[in-house]
């Protein structure tokens, strides 16, 4: 646990020195408030939709998503095996989850301080004597910070098969959209039994469904859970195998 | 280095056992994952709670109660497109929620109500499964704003976005006209209807309407414009069993919810007639709907609603002026026998027409018959159900034909004429008579008398399908309403009309915001810089 929190906060500390991170955050969060005012303008002025349409009713965010997470986390493992510095991580005194998790929690962090701007947004307009509401808003952050998981644990998962970080990244990349764009891909089939299978991984359902709308339901939590868990895992287990490489 | 040195130890028989064990444990990671979210989806161990401050995402206890008894899975289609103007903002919101109201469904049933999403934003390029759920539910037509197709063994019901999943208010957009309002939802009533519509397509019943034949009545099987094949594939689709009884060949009225005559032309006999009286009388339904010539006499259509309180009259048929190219109206043409009622034509609060007004949609009926009032059994409710519009005149025959010249005299009356009329009066209790096939104890004798059988008709039946399906469903006693309030979201609106506001907004959203990231980034950088 010590090795873990240690880990999160040396990867923090490294992402708000380096340069990347605030670009990301800039590029981000400009986006995200130019379209909450556009949102606003279009949906005439419903401070609650435009906020929906921020944390994941669009598609702007989900292109934020496939793309965001791959590029915090494609150095985060890569990078520091082609330079040597994950050699000395791992005969640290900490564990190889420990490793992987704590660079896992920094990136869902970092992905989470992203996705609060929303409650700035919020705050902006409530000053205005439209106070949004809260609780829905809350639920929808929540969702976006478990998809960042998911998509922060499919990047740190191929971070850790390779020692290129752009080559994680894009592969990270390639995942996430098989992700998001399978169920789409699955409702041109006719077959049922491809779209319901499909339909279990469907992430932009499962975000929708109950975290946008303002619902915390343990079903949808495990689904994210249990994905990033899993995605996780395989990471561990990439790290694991560069001791026998 | 220790990697280094450690992975020399391996050879190759350590790595491959190495690797497999990876892989085993790999897949049974994803067989986990799996195991946990099956897991986690069954109803039994879910806990949710709806953070939304106007509990927009708890389903009524009634909604509840139904989903989990209902006996039959039920399918959901959703037709949704582009809502027009003005409704195209507050169309969508009424989607979006209605949108969330089924995935709720969907998860408090367990399963057992299968929503299924279609995309028609290019209705050029369909996907085969939209058209092919299309093509199984009948849904030819699909209005601007879209639909909910349940559906559940070969029954449906469709829900229109107007009308049946909210009522909307256009507001006003002319500042002639008083203060602009912006369109909004005057009511989301999404919840109500999904919940009608699940106990109507799921219930066990099944209403025998039985037709009568061979007296000129319209073939159930005729595909022409003027055959009523699609009427009995509606009525299936809708859940009765659909029957015909032709009295002349001895047979006795069979046991039946419903009595339809359409557009008989030839009097019944003497014991037809009789049958049909006593099974009204004894607290049967019947539809009676008259062709355009009078068959008369004391057997005929038109004495069976006389002697229930509609009598229709025997000079002609009600036509109506038409809109010319030139904006006028127009007399003297044929399109004048066509009588379309809009909502002011039709009683408010009713079962059968209240739905048509709050959507908007109008009944057409071709070469009708016009009803007057006269003496009703005792305790009896007669209610005008359609009415023309107030420039109509009954157009009489030219002499020793059956064809009209649709061009009014200068002295002819010009008024509203009662195009369909509904009665409803407690039935006579006699306990030798035969009671209708599926309940006994049924309250009251209902009878729906149209002036034209037309209406019902393959060429005016898909625009009258909401008149015709609630016409049935009142003859049947189908009223699922159950009350769940109308609910109304917190309007949390930005007044777009006054540009300070937005302008805030924008000012912290896009400049503040931004500017703050990229500030502490170019600090960081120059701390950065300093340090090295």
């Amino acid at each position: 646990m010590r090795g873990w929190i240690a880990i999160t906060r040396r990867e923090l500390a490294g992402l708000f020195v380096g340069p990347l991170a605030w670009a990301l955050l800039f590029i981000a969060v400009l986006l995200q408030g130019w379209l909450f005012v556009l949102y606003l303008k279009t949906s005439g002025g419903d401070v609650d939709l435009a906020l929906r349409w921020t944390l994941g009713e669009s598609w702007v965010f989900w292109a934020l998503l496939i793309l965001v997470p791959p590029l915090l986390t494609m150095r985060m493992i890569s990078e520091e095996s082609r330079t040597g510095i994950l050699e000395f991580l791992l005969t640290a005194p900490v564990s190889d989850a420990a490793v992987v998790l704590g660079k896992f929690t920094a990136a869902v962090v970092f992905l989470g301080l992203l996705w609060s701007t929303a409650f700035l947004y919020g705050l902006a307009v409530s000053s205005l004597g439209i106070a949004p509401d809260w609780g829905a808003l809350a639920g929808g952050w929540l969702g976006a910070v478990l998809c960042s998981a998911l998509f922060s644990a499919i990047g740190l998962c191929a971070s850790a098969m390779t020692s290129t970080p752009i080559v994680a990244a894009f592969g990270a990349i390639v995942l996430n959209l098989v992700f998001v764009t399978a169920p789409l891909l699955a409702g041109l089939s006719d077959q049922t039994w491809v779209r319901a299978a499909v339909a279990r991984v469907d992430v932009i359902d499962h975000h929708k469904g109950s975290f946008l709308a303002g619902v915390l339901d343990t079903s949808y939590v495990a689904f994210f859970a249990a994905w990033t868990a899993f995605f996780v895992f395989v990471a561990v287990r990439a790290v694991e195998a560069r001791r026998w490489r | 280095m220790a990697l280094a040195r450690r992975s020399a130890d391996y050879d190759w028989r350590s790595r491959l056992s190495i690797g497999a064990r990876v892989v085993v444990a790999v897949v049974l990671a994803l067989f986990a994952t799996l195991l946990v979210t099956w897991i986690a989806e069954r109803s039994e161990l879910r806990w949710r709670h709806d953070l939304t401050a106007a509990q927009e995402n708890t389903l009524n206890p009634a909604t509840v109660r139904v989903l989990r008894e209902m006996p039959r899975d039920i399918a959901v289609d959703v037709f949704f497109s582009a809502p027009e103007p003005p409704f195209h903002i507050v169309g969508r919101e009424v989607q979006d929620r209605m949108r969330r109201l089924l995935r709720l469904a969907a998860d408090q049933s367990g399963g057992r109500v299968a929503v299924e999403d279609h995309d028609l934003s290019d209705r050029t390029r369909l996907s085969p499964r939209t058209q092919a759920r299309r093509q199984e539910l009948g849904l030819a037509v699909i209005e601007p704003g879209g639909l909910v197709a349940v559906s559940s063994e070969g029954r449906r019901h469709v829900l229109r976005l107007r009308g049946d999943l909210a009522d909307l208010d256009p507001g006003n957009a002319d500042s002639r006209q008083g203060p602009v309002v912006p369109p909004r939802v005057a009511g989301f009533r999404g919840e109500e209807a999904l919940l009608g519509a699940i106990l109507k397509v799921s219930e066990g019943r099944t209403p025998i309407v039985v037709f009568t034949a061979g007296h000129g009545e319209l073939d159930l099987d005729g595909p022409g414009e003027r055959g009523a094949v699609l009427l009995a594939r509606e009525l299936k689709a809708q859940g009765f069993q659909v029957q015909s009884w032709n009295g002349a060949r001895g047979t006795a009225f069979p046991a039946a919810d419903i009595a339809v005559v359409l557009g008989a032309d030839q009097r019944f006999t003497d014991a037809e007639f009789a049958e049909l009286a006593t099974f009204v009388d004894r607290g049967g339904r019947a539809l009676v709907a008259l062709g355009p010539r009078v068959v008369g006499g004391e057997s005929s259509p038109e004495a069976l609603l006389a002697r229930f309180g509609a009598k229709s009259r025997d000079s002609g048929i009600v036509c109506m002026p038409m809109p010319s190219v030139s904006g006028g109206l127009q007399t003297g043409i044929p399109q004048c026998a066509y009588a379309v009622v809009g909502f002011e034509g039709m009683p408010a609060q009713n079962p059968i027409t209240d739905p048509l007004r709050t959507a908007d949609q109008r009944v057409m009926l071709f070469a009708s018959r016009a009803f007057d009032r006269v003496a009703a059994p005792r305790g009896a409710r007669v209610l005008d159900l359609l009415r023309s519009a107030p420039e109509s005149w009954l157009e009489a025959p030219i002499d020793g034909t059956d064809r009209y010249d649709y061009a009014p005299e200068n002295d002819t009356e010009r008024t509203r004429y009662s195009l369909a009329m509904q009665v409803a009066f407690p039935p006579v209790r006699n306990p030798d008579a035969t009671l209708p096939s599926s309940d006994p104890a049924r309250a009251e004798s209902r009878i729906l008398a149209i002036g034209s059988a037309d209406a019902l008709a393959n060429h005016l039946l898909v625009t009258n399908r909401d008149f015709v399906v609630n016409a049935f469903d009142w003859l049947a006693s189908r009223e699922y309403r159950v009350r769940v309030e109308s609910t109304n979201r917190e309007s949390r609106k930005l007044d777009l009309s006054d540009p300070v506001p937005v302008s805030r907004v924008h000012t912290v959203t896009v400049i503040l915001l931004p500017g703050l990231c990229l500030c502490l980034g170019l600090l960081t950088l120059w701390l950065r810089r300093r340090s090295t």
